[in-house]
């Protein structure tokens, strides 16, 4: 039955191409939407995750504000006092504490303005835990080797894009009226923070800011096999001792990779709500086409009733044919999901963030039940006007106007 | 099932007999003339016999046997009424009516007289308000949809006025149309030799509004002989034709009736179907009038 239906039902849905098409469009975003969000699903959360455990696994970043909102605490501008940081090292199992500092400042290269992030430590660990645990490396130039000369080092961003024209080392950047010489210049990382940053001491950041003695953050190595919480639990004791910064909050992988789990999943159950909305709309507009398409060819029911066509005949013809709309439509939601998260991992690739999309991670069995489901959307959304035309004696039918 | 069951069948010939004593029912025509006085009887051995008009009772003379038996459809006191929001039309309003098996039958009358109604209640296309339709004998009037779809299917052939063919589909498709619903094997051959006789063979590819209407209603011919039934039901066959591809239709609708013996049950407005048919009833008002034949020239154009 179904062999020899099909093509009558083909050549129906080809009757109205305009009307069929806009259906099939009302599910193919459905699917799109829940598409894209398979498919980079994965590739936003393990970025997330990478670039909060950029910093490695044996470090721990402090950042003053509450745990449930550390962000916060650092546009707040609450500051360490530079001391109590380094107090820490004398905790067992410390390797070494980097106080860190940023502050905003507008820099001056062949005449052009700009406000930059500017990202302050001292040199001499600082160049060490960029280099050992965040990968970074100089792309040309080298690092300052002291601490008052005034030389920077420029984020792989900053280098290429802030200016017209490309910053190379040897050159001279004025920053907040100071003069600098561009001492080196980094690769690509692929974050925002230390891409598009410019990298200077912590003297002359606060020969610059005029702020004294302060650390916006902290960075702390801990000592290789030596167990992380309770290195944690003792820093988060002594800290608590100092009265400069109430709360503040320790970063540490564990938590980082909670912490972007979490946000994420908040994401995650947003954007599969939006998906599911849409495949609602598309089965109401699946419904919506089959009742006005029923109602258009009452006429034809009557004919096709009064050549012998059965109730269950009828029946199945609409069916098969809404539940062919469900699945093209389907079919082509996942094409077309997949060439978007395809075109916005590409985007996303220009501006730095890498790995979101890969062919390998694409979750076929995922796929095949959006198929069933489109189909089943497109059969039970056919269901009722279907079984209405099938049901209609044959003469009221072919009375039809 | 659930719906009110037939009669069974002893009961069924029984209540004939009791009726046939009791009411002058015109075997031929089926009418029922109990209401009128000056009915036409003929006496015979196996009884009385009552005639609406001369037509029925020179029919019934020339083959007395023949209109004694069962007749192929019987409509016993068929109602069909519409409701249409709060008004209620009476189309048919107690109609009797026999047709018999091979005959040519024209039905005529005006417009709103309950012809069309009538064709759908013998082709099983609606269900009377109340009453019997009895095929070979059998109630259908009660029968389940998928029974009456496929007595549709087998058994009856339908032909429309405005031809009803499916937009979306060939000349050929439509033809194969009733073969898919019947679940027949589809002989692409044959059908290409029936395209052929019927004129129709560089037409089999074209879709209904690429054709001519005559050539639709041909095509429309192919499909209603698509499962070779017994009974061709005619709506105006010729109504939106011009008389010469009109006659045309109508010659192949006779040729099947007169060559194959088909049982041919047309509804028109022409005198001149009307003239060439084996018998004439006429409508008025949702009843049969008496006398058919004295109509034949008011009820066409």
């Amino acid at each position: 039955m179904l062999k020899t239906f099909f093509p009558l039902v083909l050549k129906s849905i080809r009757y109205r191409p305009i009307r069929s098409w806009l259906t099939i469009f009302g599910i193919v975003i459905g699917i799109m939407l829940v598409v894209i969000i398979l498919s980079l699903g994965n590739g936003i959360k393990n970025t997330i995750k990478g670039a909060l455990q950029a910093f490695g696994s044996d470090s721990i970043i402090i950042l003053p504000g509450k745990e449930t909102n550390p962000l916060l605490g650092i546009l707040g501008g609450q500051k360490f006092k530079e001391k109590d940081l380094m107090d820490l090292e004398q905790i067992e199992g410390v390797k070494f504490v980097v106080p860190m500092d940023y502050g905003m400042a507008n820099v001056e290269y062949r005449g052009e303005k700009k406000a930059v992030l500017l990202h302050a430590a001292n040199w001499k660990n600082y160049t060490q835990v960029l280099e050992s645990f965040q990968g970074i490396k100089l792309e040309e130039g080298q690092w300052p080797e002291d601490e008052i000369t005034s030389r920077a080092v420029l984020g792989y961003v900053t280098t290429r894009e802030l200016f017209q024209k490309k910053v190379a080392v040897g050159d001279e950047i004025i920053i907040k009226s100071k003069r600098f010489i561009v001492s080196g210049t980094m690769s690509r990382i692929g974050e925002q923070m230390v891409d598009s940053v410019i990298f200077i001491s912590t003297d002359l950041f606060r020969e610059l800011t005029g702020s004294r003695s302060g650390a916006g953050s902290a960075f702390v190595k801990i000592e290789p096999g030596v167990p992380i919480d309770i290195v944690a639990k003792q820093i988060r004791y002594q800290l608590s001792q100092q009265e400069v910064v109430r709360d503040f909050t320790l970063l540490t992988p564990e938590k980082a990779g909670r912490l972007a789990g979490s946000v994420l999943s908040i994401v995650e159950l947003i954007l599969i709500v939006v998906a599911l909305i849409s495949l609602v709309v598309g089965a109401v507009g699946i419904m919506n086409t089959m009742y006005t398409s029923v109602l258009e060819r009452t006429k034809q029911i009557g004919v096709m009733k009064a050549i012998g066509a059965s109730n269950d005949a009828i029946l199945s013809l609409f069916l098969i044919e809404s539940g062919m709309i469900g699945i093209v439509g389907g079919i082509l939601g996942i094409i077309f999901g997949i060439l978007a998260a395809y075109i916005i991992s590409l985007v996303a690739d220009s501006f730095g963030i890498r790995g979101l999309f890969s062919f390998a991670s694409l979750d076929f069995f995922g796929f095949v039940v959006i198929l069933i489901i489109t189909f089943i959307t497109g059969v039970i959304s056919g269901a009722l006007p279907a079984r209405r035309a099938a049901k209609m004696e044959p003469a009221e039918a072919l009375r039809y106007e | 099932m659930g719906k009110p069951s037939r009669l069974p069948p002893t009961n069924q010939s029984h209540d004939m007999l009791k009726e046939r004593a009791q009411s002058k029912i015109d075997l031929v025509c089926g009418m029922d003339l109990s209401e009128y006085a000056d009915v036409a009887e003929t006496i015979r051995q196996s009884g009385t016999f009552y005639f609406c008009g001369n037509e029925c009772e020179s029919r019934f003379k020339k083959n007395p046997d023949r209109f004694q038996g069962e007749p192929l459809i019987k409509l016993n006191n068929v109602q069909k009424f519409f409701q249409l929001g709060k008004i209620e039309t009476k189309v048919l309003k107690g109609l009797d009516l026999h047709i018999w098996e091979g005959d040519f039958v024209a039905i005529i009358g005006p417009s709103g007289s309950g012809k069309s109604t009538a064709l759908n209640m013998i082709g099983l296309l609606d269900r009377p308000t109340s009453g019997r339709i009895y095929l070979r004998g059998k109630d259908v009037s009660m029968l389940r949809d998928d029974e009456r779809a496929e007595l549709r299917s087998k058994t009856f052939g339908f032909v429309f006025q405005q031809y009803h063919l499916i937009p979306w589909l060939t000349a050929l498709q439509n033809v194969t149309l009733p073969l898919v619903f019947s679940g027949k094997k589809i002989d692409t051959n044959a059908l290409n030799a029936d395209f052929e006789n019927m004129g129709l063979k560089d037409r089999a590819h074209h879709r209904p509004f690429e054709l001519s209407g005559g050539e639709q209603q041909r095509t429309a011919l192919l499909r209603a002989f698509a499962n070779d039934p017994a009974i061709i039901l005619a709506d105006e066959p010729t109504g939106n034709l011009d008389s010469a591809t009109g006659n045309k239709i109508l010659g192949i609708l006779m040729d099947l009736n007169k060559d194959r013996k088909k049982t041919l049950v047309v509804v028109t407005h022409d005198a001149g179907i009307a003239e060439k048919a084996d018998q004439i009833i006429a409508f008025k008002d949702g009843h049969l009038v008496r006398d058919h034949h004295a109509y034949k020239k008011t009820y066409t154009e």
